[in-house]
């Protein structure tokens, strides 16, 4: 995972591959390109990380994937949510949002 | 957990079509890139240079995603012995000479350690101390608990199922000691249980006993080693208990006691005495007992005395 400023924390694309597809199922080039937009290009992901990412999830049955159509009629492999994967989601992220809560009031505070 | 488990199986036998899926899956990818790269003013030609640039080392991408597959193992595996299998047929000769000599580097090493094992176990009876300390049991022993009681009615229950009988019991000493032999032992029944209880050492499990059924229906107990035989019959009714003596960490000799179970201090401690004497003056050893070992059945004999 590379990006402009910020390198990724550990373990993070998960969680954003998995709230990308929580949307819907996407592609892996539309989840690498959504989560490049949605964060303003700040973080980019490679895909030496985002595939194996992918295929990982997929073997924890967190995300399933078939074969589809693209919009530009290209046959692509499309990913979507489960529904352990959208618990795990739901786990990660009240995790995430804790982890950053109580960083967060470290450095206001200390 | 499942899910886990159907997408390592098919990434192990159906590795071709998952292979398949993935070259397609990365080339969508490149081509996305591409269109984004054009549909950004570059002309055809720079954007997939820039993709490809962008993409960074293909075959990289492919192990990275193959790792994630969880066979990485299987894969390493089926790697080495295609390899393995490549030499073998490369050069036969040289192949054939290492296998032969790993075999025979085995062969050796096994014959050597059993060849040392045995002698160990040879040697190991003449370790025994040569004068063990005998500790003495207080004068007056303690009522047998009603545990005790039913244990020696247990073991003698069990070995009644035994279809054969001892007749040894009304011979001489010596004519009892020729039969109760080491080699006699695969006429023995081994206790498999806890059945009694050993004041002197804390409890030593039943199976340091041989019992037989005597021919009037009581229970004979034998305890075998190198140097000492003890028997005795035990009527029917009569309790149990066994004393034992230690020196140091290893077993000098087991005793056992029968008594009356309504008056346990009258009846039967009276050889006890002797018999404590007796064991001083022969200077016990427990290590005989490996001699055991050979007639198979009473391995549990060597093991529960051995354990102590």
């Amino acid at each position: 995972v590379a990006n402009r400023n910020i390198d990724l924390p550990q373990g993070t694309l998960d969680l954003l591959i998995l709230k990308t597809l929580a949307l819907g199922p996407q592609h892996g080039w539309a989840v690498s390109d959504r989560i490049e937009q949605v964060s303003s290009e700040v973080l980019s992901i490679k895909q030496g990380s985002l595939y194996p990412a992918l295929h990982r999830l997929e073997r924890h049955g967190w995300i399933n994937a078939k074969w589809g159509a693209s919009k530009n009629n290209r046959r692509a492999k499309y990913y979507e949510l489960t529904k352990t994967g959208r618990k795990r989601l739901e786990d990660e992220e009240s995790a995430w949002r804790q982890l950053t809560a109580a960083v967060g009031q470290i450095l206001e505070t200390a | 957990m499942i899910s886990n488990l159907l997408f390592r199986m098919r990434a192990l036998f159906r590795r071709s079509a998952m292979e398949e899926e993935l070259d397609e899956e990365l080339q969508a990818h490149l081509e996305h890139q591409v269109e984004k790269h054009i549909f950004q003013g570059l002309t055809p030609e720079e954007a997939q240079r820039r993709a490809r640039f962008d993409f960074g080392d293909l075959e990289q991408v492919k192990d990275e995603c193959r790792r994630s597959w969880g066979v990485q193992l299987a894969d390493e595996l089926a790697a080495g012995i295609r390899l393995g299998l490549r030499q073998i047929l490369h050069s036969p000769v040289l192949s054939a000479v290492s296998v032969l000599a790993l075999v025979l580097g085995l062969v050796a090493n096994t014959m050597m350690f059993e060849g040392l094992t045995a002698v160990m176990h040879r040697l190991s009876p003449q370790q025994a101390p040569a004068s063990p300390v005998l500790t003495a049991r207080s004068s007056v022993p303690p009522p047998l608990r009603p545990h005790d009681v039913r244990s020696a009615v247990v073991a003698r229950k069990v070995h009644n199922r035994r279809p054969h009988r001892t007749r040894s019991i009304h011979r001489s000493d010596e004519s009892n000691r020729a039969r109760l032999r080491p080699q006699a032992c695969e006429r023995v029944t081994t206790v498999t249980a806890g059945l009694f209880r050993a004041p002197g050492a804390g409890g030593i499990p039943a199976t340091a006993w041989t019992v037989r059924e005597a021919e009037n229906g009581g229970t004979l107990l034998v305890l075998i080693s190198e140097t000492w035989r003890q028997t005795r019959l035990v009527a029917s009714g009569e309790a149990l208990e066994m004393i034992s003596y230690r020196h140091n960490a290893s077993l000098t000799i087991v005793e056992f006691v029968a008594g009356n179970p309504g008056n346990p201090q009258v009846e039967g401690w009276g050889p006890l005495n002797l018999n404590a004497q007796a064991a001083k003056s022969n200077s016990i050893e427990w290590g005989a007992l490996a001699v055991m070992e050979q007639s198979g059945r009473c391995t549990s004999v060597t093991s529960s005395l051995s354990n102590l």
